[in-house]
């Protein structure tokens, strides 16, 4: 849990910019929000060890000039003045965000708004399961009549992104999963086709449709356990080559290279889908060889 | 010599659908009993290959009834069918239909394995006495691909004997080879007949081999005529 003070301000240098300052416990923001993740040339606790610190977003730093170790006043429409030096800055990434964000300590805001230390406008909780986010916000406001906004409408439009991106992502796996299949049952296809004689022969020297089946999906299965297995060691290698790759972006500065998901999981879905659906594949080919009629092929020569 | 029957057609009627309905068999009756040696002849498309394909249990598409062994085989699912191919009938055909990548001990040993009555040293063990049997134990570990056409054919005959069945047929199992391994092949036959008394029907049309055999079954235009 993480509690917030908010207040308006204008930062005043030689120009006047309109900003928010939230007064915050920057060691908890840090340990629930990762909030270090954003912050430059400086770190969280300078803030923590500071009443007279604050760090401002990149855009109004560089809309002031503004250096670390700089002094800003700060104005609020009360006519409040405040002196507070640089320490760090933020940058979420978002220009909008970091034109306007800043982060003090709460009690350095509270005596900037003139209010009492028990005054609070934001509490921010971090919960072990995001899917009880939705429910525990009804709840709270129903009890204390306040405004809960859970995460998932607080950030639906990143929400519908992933989404999205993750359709993306299986419509392309299955696609290909399915063009794999294809390759499968006609590679066993041909095969059959090749080993007809032998087939004839199996069943005439006593072997069952069973059995003939039984010998085609296993190979059908070897084939692809093979292949999964081959797969996932490349896709795991392709994926740490990825993983070395420089990855720069403004809006996550502390990432160097890409961020790669090395999950075990999705190697297990990857390779139980795999089997699956060339399961599949080899089944239809081995029901064809389980009815080859031997006398038509006996008979034929 | 009045033994026991080993497999006995009774009122065989066969009739091909495709592409024409045309009769193939015509109420076929006969009964090989234990240790005969009889061939089939006739001339092509009389109906004798079908008679053996009926015979050998692979065909079920036919009216009447089939013993083997006093036993009503007609009727028997697929299971139960390619149970009795294994365990009672060996196989001999024009072509050898050896498994190329295998070895001819493979082969050979192939539907014993399937079989599992034995343990796979017994199976060994019987293969190399038919192997020493027919004199191709020099070739036991070759792949079959490698062997030459008289020496597959008497691969065949090994692996048809592996189980010990109760009957051999043979689908014109001399009309690939040259006169020596057709005469090679006739002597195994009659040899097994005599020494180990083992029933065979074989199909043919080589009068010289059929001379050779105790009965001769004539066939034509799917009766039989003698």
């Amino acid at each position: 849990m993480a509690f917030r003070a908010r207040s308006q301000h204008f930062t005043a240098g030689n120009i006047e910019l309109n900003g928010i300052i939230n007064g915050v416990n920057i060691l908890e923001e840090s340990r629930l929000f990762n909030i270090d993740n954003y912050i430059l040339n400086g770190n969280i606790y300078d803030l923590h060890n500071n009443d007279n610190a604050i760090i401002i977003g990149i855009g109004i730093a560089k809309k002031m000039s503004a250096k670390i170790g700089d002094r800003i006043q700060i104005v609020n429409a009360k006519g409040n003045r405040l002196t507070l030096k640089i320490v760090a800055f933020y940058q979420s990434g978002l220009a909008e965000i970091d034109n306007i964000q800043s982060f003090a300590n709460i009690p350095t805001v509270q005596r900037f708004m003139g209010e009492k230390e028990n005054y609070i406008t934001d509490i921010n909780l971090k919960l072990f399961d995001i899917k009880k986010a939705l429910p525990m916000s009804k709840e709270l406001s129903k009890m204390y009549q306040i405004t809960a906004i859970d995460i998932g409408t607080a950030n639906a439009q990143f929400e519908t992104g992933t989404t999205i991106r993750n359709i993306i992502t299986y419509a392309v796996s299955i696609t290909l999963l399915i063009v794999a299949g294809f390759g499968i049952y006609n590679i066993l296809n041909m095969f059959i086709y090749e080993k007809m004689n032998d087939i004839a022969i199996l069943k005439a020297t006593g072997f069952s449709g069973n059995d003939v089946l039984f010998i085609f999906i296993s190979e059908a299965l070897l084939i692809d356990f093979i292949g999964g297995l081959l797969g996932l060691i490349l896709g795991y290698f392709f994926s740490s080559v990825i993983d070395q790759l420089p990855f720069e972006t403004e809006a996550l500065p502390t990432i160097k290279t890409y961020p790669v998901n090395f999950n075990p999981i999705y190697y297990v879905i990857g390779i139980v889908f795999a089997m699956i659906s060339t399961f599949f594949a080899g089944y239809l080919p081995a029901r064809k060889a389980k009815r080859i009629d031997p006398v038509t092929i006996l008979r034929g020569q | 010599m009045e033994g026991k029957s080993i497999i006995r057609a009774e009122h065989i009627y066969k009739y091909f659908h495709k592409p024409v309905e045309t009769q193939v068999l015509n109420d076929i009756n006969f009964n090989v009993s234990e240790g005969e040696f009889v061939s089939i002849m006739g001339k092509s498309g009389c109906g004798k290959s079908t008679l053996l394909y009926i015979l050998s249990t692979m065909d079920t598409e036919y009216k009447g009834n089939l013993y083997l062994k006093d036993k009503l085989i007609t009727g028997n699912t697929p299971n139960e069918l390619a149970h009795i191919r294994n365990e009672h009938i060996g196989f001999v055909f024009q072509f050898h239909y050896l498994l190329p990548e295998f070895t001819v001990m493979e082969n050979i040993t192939l539907p014993a394995k399937k079989l599992a009555k034995k343990s796979d040293d017994e199976i060994y063990e019987d293969a190399k006495n038919i192997l020493n049997l027919l004199d191709i134990a020099n070739i036991s570990n070759s792949k079959s691909y490698r062997i030459s056409g008289g020496e597959k054919q008497r691969v065949a005959i090994a692996r048809a004997l592996i189980n010990q069945p109760s009957i051999i047929m043979g689908d014109e199992p001399t009309g690939n080879l040259d006169s020596g391994n057709s005469e090679n092949v006739l002597a195994i036959f009659k040899t097994l007949a005599k020494e180990k008394g083992l029933t065979l029907l074989i199909v043919t049309h080589d009068q010289e081999f059929a001379d050779q055999t105790d009965r001769i079954i004539t066939m034509g235009d799917g009766k039989i005529l003698t």
